[in-house]
């Protein structure tokens, strides 16, 4: 898995082998994708960062040790576009103060009426189950850009703290400080947004 | 025993660093209802967080990544044309978009021009006070014919046409001024009808009204006493009883010796 140093990929991958390139990206373009996806939560944007992920990997593997962790190292390379773009687009939002409109319309527009149907959320209607999700993606978008690529790890490419400190570069007790921050941080906001969308509801109903 | 930090409970619950568990801890947690209850809250956000974030990895369209990056790495040249293409693409529906925007705001531009032509446009009435058909089947009979009239394609225009009623003071003596009578001239009223005379007075005085009868020749004469100036009317104008009334033009701006009062 992720720690696990994969010499014979490497080495092929070092030796400029594009079969062995073509087999990587076969088997780790979607869970890269999906995590820049989530990460950033523009699914254009995360196509884009992800192709970029690839080609560094590319132009990089060649200067890489042959010990390399390549999973571990993937996923640093596509944290740091990931970062980088919310990083950039953070000190954009400041000038343009529209923060969280495009991603907003990403969040409906991103989420296929079939993937609506097969999560298991405690709503009834697909328009309660739209709302959940955005709430959801809401409440995410509150958690520090740090704690969420930790979190987003843990949750969703179910890697443990000691893998997550791997390719983040850092403890395993500073992940799981990390991901116990952001998961406090979107209990808050979601119940915050839950409850206000509950009154909203009875009000209606009244 | 002191309750766990919600990282160790979070750890506990997502069954991370296990190291870090002693047996009094997980004692602890099945004993304690607030960290029994705090353990379910993160399993249910967990279990919230894991659908969610698991719901992405089945998107199709991650799978075009790497057909993006071998274009690129294998073909620049095509994927600058793609990219190229793209941007045309984008070009040309903007343009396309611009253009019809520009159509719509001019079509409704010259509607609202070609409309307001039309409101405001009168057809010139004929100066004939008569019209005539000229019916297409002649009479076997011998036709008489109006002197007076002049026969213009189709239509027949009477020779003298009648003048306006008009009023004045101007009939108005020097001997008349100094026995401090105003007196109104009407003319080219019709014969016998009864006319009504009305003088506005300055100060937002009433319309006082003098009625009178019409001579044979068309023509009235009305009589205003003016004791000060302050009783020389600031307009005077005339109404026959008829139906439609005969009108004269309002006499404005009238002097009377060395009073002037004029309408404002």
């Amino acid at each position: 898995m992720v720690m696990d140093v994969q010499e014979d990929e490497v080495a092929r991958l070092r030796a400029g082998d594009a079969q062995a390139f073509r087999v990587l990206m076969e088997r780790l373009q979607c869970p890269i994708t999906g995590y820049l996806h989530r990460l950033v939560g523009e699914r254009e944007v995360a196509l884009d960062l992800a192709q970029d992920t690839f080609l560094q990997v590319y132009k990089e593997i060649g200067k890489t040790s042959p010990l390399l962790a390549l999973d571990a190292w993937i996923y640093r390379i596509a944290t740091n576009f990931g970062l980088r773009y919310l990083n950039r687009k953070r000190r954009y939002l400041f000038v343009s103060f529209s923060f969280g409109a495009s991603s907003h319309e990403e969040s409906i527009a991103g989420i296929s009426h079939e993937n609506m149907i097969e999560r298991p959320m405690l709503a009834s209607s697909f328009e309660e189950r739209t709302e959940t999700s955005i709430l959801i993606q809401e409440a995410f978008k509150s958690i520090a850009p740090k704690d969420a690529v930790c979190v987003q790890l843990h949750y969703g490419d179910g890697f443990t703290y000691e893998q997550i400190g791997t390719i983040v570069n850092i403890s395993s007790e500073a992940v799981r400080k990390r991901v116990s921050r952001g998961v406090e941080k979107f209990r808050r906001v979601y119940a915050q947004d839950a409850t206000g969308r509950e009154g909203r509801r009875h009000e209606a109903s009244v | 025993m002191k309750h766990p930090s919600d990282e160790l409970l979070l750890a506990y619950v997502r069954k991370q660093q296990q190291h870090l568990w002693s047996q009094g801890l997980q004692e602890h947690i099945a004993l304690c209802l607030m960290c029994s209850a705090r353990c379910a809250e993160l399993r249910t956000i967990g279990d919230t967080l894991e659908v969610w974030t698991r719901s992405y990895n089945s998107n199709p369209t991650y799978s075009t990544v790497s057909q993006r990056v071998l274009r690129e790495l294998y073909a620049p040249s095509l994927s600058r044309q793609l990219s190229r293409d793209t941007m045309h693409i984008k070009w040309r529906v903007s343009l396309v978009a611009l253009v019809g925007i520009l159509c719509v705001v001019l079509l409704t531009g010259l509607t609202t021009h070609f409309i307001t032509s039309v409101a405001s446009f009168k057809l010139p009435l004929p100066k004939a006070t008569r019209v005539v058909q000229v019916p297409t089947n002649i009479p076997q009979q011998r036709p008489t014919v109006d002197p007076t009239a002049i026969v213009v394609v189709g239509t027949t225009t009477t020779g003298t046409p009648k003048k306006k009623p008009t009023i004045t003071t101007a009939c108005t003596t020097q001997l008349q001024v100094n026995e401090r009578h105003l007196f109104i001239c009407g003319s080219s009223f019709t014969p016998g009808v009864s006319m009504t005379i009305y003088y506005k007075m300055a100060g937002g005085k009433s319309i006082l009204k003098h009625t009178m009868q019409v001579d044979e020749n068309g023509t009235f004469t009305d009589i205003w006493q003016v004791n000060t100036c302050r009783d020389v009317p600031i307009a005077i104008y005339a109404e026959s009883t008829t139906k439609p009334p005969e009108l004269a033009q309002i006499i404005k701006s009238i002097s009377f010796g060395n009073c002037h009062v004029s309408r404002k």
